[in-house]
């Protein structure tokens, strides 16, 4: 049993490592038995660099380049309809909007950075600016919402969308992001993830929205 | 003046590590050993700058420098010196800098450490590649997350936000990131000698012992940072959990998956010379794992509570995650075939066998991880509609797993290397046994519920036994020396590991709640505590607005809080816990309460939680007695065939005791 032990003498032990020592495989085992002639190492490596290229790609896919104002195909095109029940209670519809900028924000009690966003989005609607303020709100409790808003503040139409109608036709998988609605009803910018009073105030400058 | 300064040290960094990247490689490739003392100059430089930018950001966030776009986004006049400080971590651009203070401090220790052997093409090569994650870093800081960007102007009477509210509450946010970075980061060297050996075709075991207390300390830290990070959610969130498996929660595990699996493997290798390739790719993943998990969580593909929305470094990430892989895969195909060593197992009932079923059984803990973390992002670019995967998937697949790394943490230990006999185990594992049993009866006497809780439980008792068993004979043997080396600290790592995975299992399948409407003065028993609420209080400083619930458990006042930070407006609960040894009551303020009306309490019972920081504190403990040299009898890599005294009583441990001798400390000591 003992004749096979791999010996692994000390020639990698570091005093062995004299500048310029000799041959640098010197720490390789005698093998006991002849090494197989063939190569496998390449194979494997390449077999796992493919799923790796694989994995890669679907993570480029997603990544996009992490700008805050994603393409949006909805861009420059009228506004899918946005109506339903507000939190409140009372009955909603974007198209009586129409004439003014709307902002519309989706929006979820349980999603930290939406919540983080609100005191912005309240700023934003008490300064009364360029645009009126909408929130949607999908996968979540009307209850909760109610809550919140009592808890937190904040004045504007909260629209509940229980089906998902509203979050699917405007392609939100993750909350928040933001629309800005032009006067014509037509769907002028996109914002995903958090945005600011500040960061609203600008892009409806930019875009000629006048109250 | 600090961001010119900032700017200026980052550009000096960078340049340093391109330099030295590439002074240090021509030395190799060309021979000319006279270029590496530059290069350690270079180190030396990309050591000063990465001081000095992390200085002055501080200095930066401590004046209050609002002309900096970073210290507007988590500066406040308002907040507390010790959360300013800790602010520089608190979002993107500064975790960078805490990162490359980390990397160029390693980078240091290494030039240090090695300092006589600074032209052996190992060491080069290892340097050579740990410049070039510090030019990837350098890069990234700026470019894409430059903390010294200028800001808009802000008006002169500017509050600032103030880094996100969670982290201005508790004092672990000044330990948990920098332990974990500590331990992200400290994988860098191992990997970097890893390349070396792989470059220089130098793949015996040298490469291994070289940074084997390297991956030790990296690995202490980021177990330690784990636990901190759980600790820190646990005192602080309210919601009483500590482990979600949330997606930046997955991506500091997933690294400690792999490198605990090294940690094991390694052994086999410096025992047996086997498994060469297999502790090399663990070490590449277990490097790239750190890069890919800093990549999901910080570029917004996967949801996260911890996610930062508003990032620009993910492709660089991911590109970088690609470099790595690619040049990891590739040096591993060309010189995989020189590392096959032509050992084979002799029987799977040995200490190697038992090192492989664990390798085998935390790679699939890593796959199951690693799956469930993207998962979304696969589906989606396979059929286009979302999913998400939650706690009941990793729950599912994990528990199991662990339930089986934990027997094999009972029998592995008494395992002697190369082949058990049945007597011999029946021998060794007849107290481990007992302690199974005892362990077992008594979690059913305390009312365990749950089949994987109280298996969790019996299992616990039969691998403590088995730890305590190899302390108990090492210590017999050796006095306090049978607490040190790496076999008799890695047992008090295993207990501490045992003591975490008794603990989860008894709180998660033990958890009562309640929550209770009470008066000001009425009380309630809430499964055997006396819980009486007795009004509010409210504390109004500078930082916040506070209301306080005064809440007695069984006589003992307790204050969980609701509070409104007034550089953001946003409202955070704070939960008060009462910890004993036994259980956690976990209390939280469910509602304002005006004056004199009912409060909502939330009353969270869990069993043995603060054993999880304790066992985290014998595992953190643990790993530096492990890498303390122990006994110095043999060189590590000394054949183990030596006839293992099977039946000798008195020292029936011999071939299973430390086998610490470290060559560098013999040479010290020498």
């Amino acid at each position: 049993m003992s004749d096979d032990a791999i010996d692994m003498s000390a020639a990698d032990a570091p005093g062995a490592h004299a500048p310029g020592a000799g041959d640098p495989l010197a720490d390789q085992p005698v093998p006991s038995v002849a090494v197989r002639p063939h190569r496998r190492a390449p194979y494997i490596a390449g077999a796992v660099a493919l799923v790796l290229v694989a994995f890669v790609a679907v993570l480029a896919r997603k990544t996009g380049g992490g700008d805050q104002a994603g393409p949006s195909p909805l861009l420059g095109l009228p506004a899918p309809r946005i109506a339903g029940t507000t939190a409140a209670g009372a009955p909603f519809d974007l198209t009586t909007r129409k004439g003014s900028w709307v902002v519309v924000n989706f929006f979820q009690t349980t999603c930290t950075p939406c919540k983080q966003e609100h005191p912005e989005l309240r700023a934003f609607a008490e300064r009364g600016g360029a645009a009126e303020l909408v929130t949607v709100v999908f996968s979540d409790s009307a209850a909760n919402v109610r809550a919140f808003f009592a808890e937190q503040g904040g004045q504007w139409p909260v629209v509940l969308d229980p089906e998902n109608r509203i979050s699917v036709a405007y392609g939100v998988p993750k909350v928040p992001e933001t629309f800005i609605i032009d006067d014509n009803g037509v769907v002028r910018e996109h914002l995903k993830g958090q945005t600011s009073a500040a960061q609203l105030d600008s892009i409806l400058a930019s875009l000629g929205a006048t109250p | 003046m600090n961001a010119a300064l900032g700017v200026a040290c980052v550009a000096a960094g960078l340049a340093a590590s391109v330099l030295g990247f590439l002074t240090v490689g021509t030395a190799l490739v060309k021979r000319r050993p006279h270029l590496m003392r530059l290069g350690v100059v270079y180190a030396w430089i990309v050591v000063g700058a990465a001081v000095l930018e992390f200085a002055v950001m501080e200095r930066a966030l401590i004046q209050r420098d609002f002309r900096l776009a970073y210290v507007q986004k988590v500066g406040s006049k308002l907040t507390p010196p010790l959360f300013n400080v800790a602010a520089i971590w608190s979002s993107l651009e500064g975790s960078i800098l805490l990162w490359v203070l980390i990397l160029a401090g390693y980078l240091g220790l290494v030039i240090w450490r090695f300092r006589d052997r600074r032209d052996d093409p190992l060491v080069g090569w290892a340097i050579v590649t740990m410049f070039g994650i510090c030019t990837f870093f350098f890069l990234l800081l700026i470019g894409p997350s430059n903390p010294f960007r200028l800001g808009g102007a802000v008006p002169a009477d500017f509050v600032g936000p103030g880094p996100n509210p969670l982290l201005q509450d508790h004092i672990l946010v000044a330990f948990h990131p920098p332990m974990l970075y500590l331990g992200y980061v400290g994988f860098s060297v191992p990997f970097a000698f890893a390349i070396a050996a792989l470059v220089t075709g130098r793949v015996g075991e040298g490469w291994l012992l070289e940074t084997r207390r390297w991956t030790l300390v990296a690995w202490a830290f980021l177990t330690a940072g784990i636990i901190l990070g759980a600790w820190w959610s646990y005192e602080v969130i309210g919601w009483g959990g500590f482990w979600a498996w949330d997606a930046v929660e997955n991506a500091s595990f997933l690294p400690w998956l792999t490198g605990t699996a090294y940690l094991h493997s390694v052994l086999v290798q410096e025992r047996r010379g086997m498994l060469r390739v297999w502790n090399l790719s663990l070490l590449a993943a277990t490097f790239s794992l750190t890069i890919l998990g800093t990549f999901l969580t910080r570029s917004g593909v996967v949801d996260s509570v911890h996610a930062f929305s508003e990032s620009h470094i993910g492709p660089y990430l991911l590109t970088f995650f690609g470099i790595i892989v690619a040049v990891s895969l590739g040096l591993i195909g060309w010189r995989g075939d020189r590392l096959r060593s032509p050992g084979t197992i002799d029987s799977p009932v040995s200490r190697e066998g038992a090192f492989l079923a664990n390798n085998v059984l935390f790679a699939a803990f890593a796959f199951v991880v690693l799956l469930g973390t993207v998962f979304p992002l696969i589906g989606e670019a396979l059929d286009g509609r979302k999913r998400t995967v939650g706690a009941p998937f990793f729950d599912r697949l994990t528990v199991p797993i662990g339930l089986c790394l934990l027997t094999l943490m009972a029998i592995a230990p008494v395992l002697p290397w190369r082949k058990a006999s049945g007597e011999l185990l029946r021998d060794r594992l007849f107290w481990p046994a007992v302690t199974a049993v005892v362990a077992l009866g008594i979690s059913v006497g305390f009312g365990a519920r749950g089949w994987a809780a109280t298996i969790a439980f019996g299992l616990g008792g039969f691998a403590a036994g088995a730890a305590l068993r190899q302390l108990a004979l090492a210590t017999r043997r050796q006095g306090w020396r049978g607490l040190v080396g790496r076999a008799n600290g890695g047992m008090i790592v295993h207990l501490g590991i045992i003591v975490i995975a008794v603990a989860l299992a008894a709180a998660r399948s033990n958890q009562r709640t309640l929550e209770l409407r009470l008066s000001p003065g009425e009380s309630a028993v809430a499964f055997g505590h006396e819980i009486r609420y007795l009004g509010t209080m409210t504390e109004d400083t500078k930082q916040r607005f506070a209301l306080i619930a005064r809440v007695e458990v069984d006589g003992q006042e307790f204050r969980p809080r609701q509070s409104v930070l007034n550089a953001s407006g946003s409202p955070i609960i704070t939960p008060s816990v009462d910890t004993t040894l036994l259980r956690d009551v976990y209390l939280t303020l469910e509602n304002r309460p005006a004056d004199g009306e009912p409060a909502l309490i939330k009353v969270l019972i869990q069993p043995l939680v603060a054993w999880l920081w304790i066992g985290g504190g014998l595992a953190f403990g643990g790993t530096f007695l492990a890498a303390f040299p122990g006994q110095r009898r043999r060189l590590p890599t000394a054949p183990t065939s030596e006839a293992p005294p099977i039946d000798d009583e008195p020292r029936p441990d011999v071939d299973a005791a430390p086998v610490e001798a470290a060559p560098v400390d013999a040479e010290v000591t020498a």
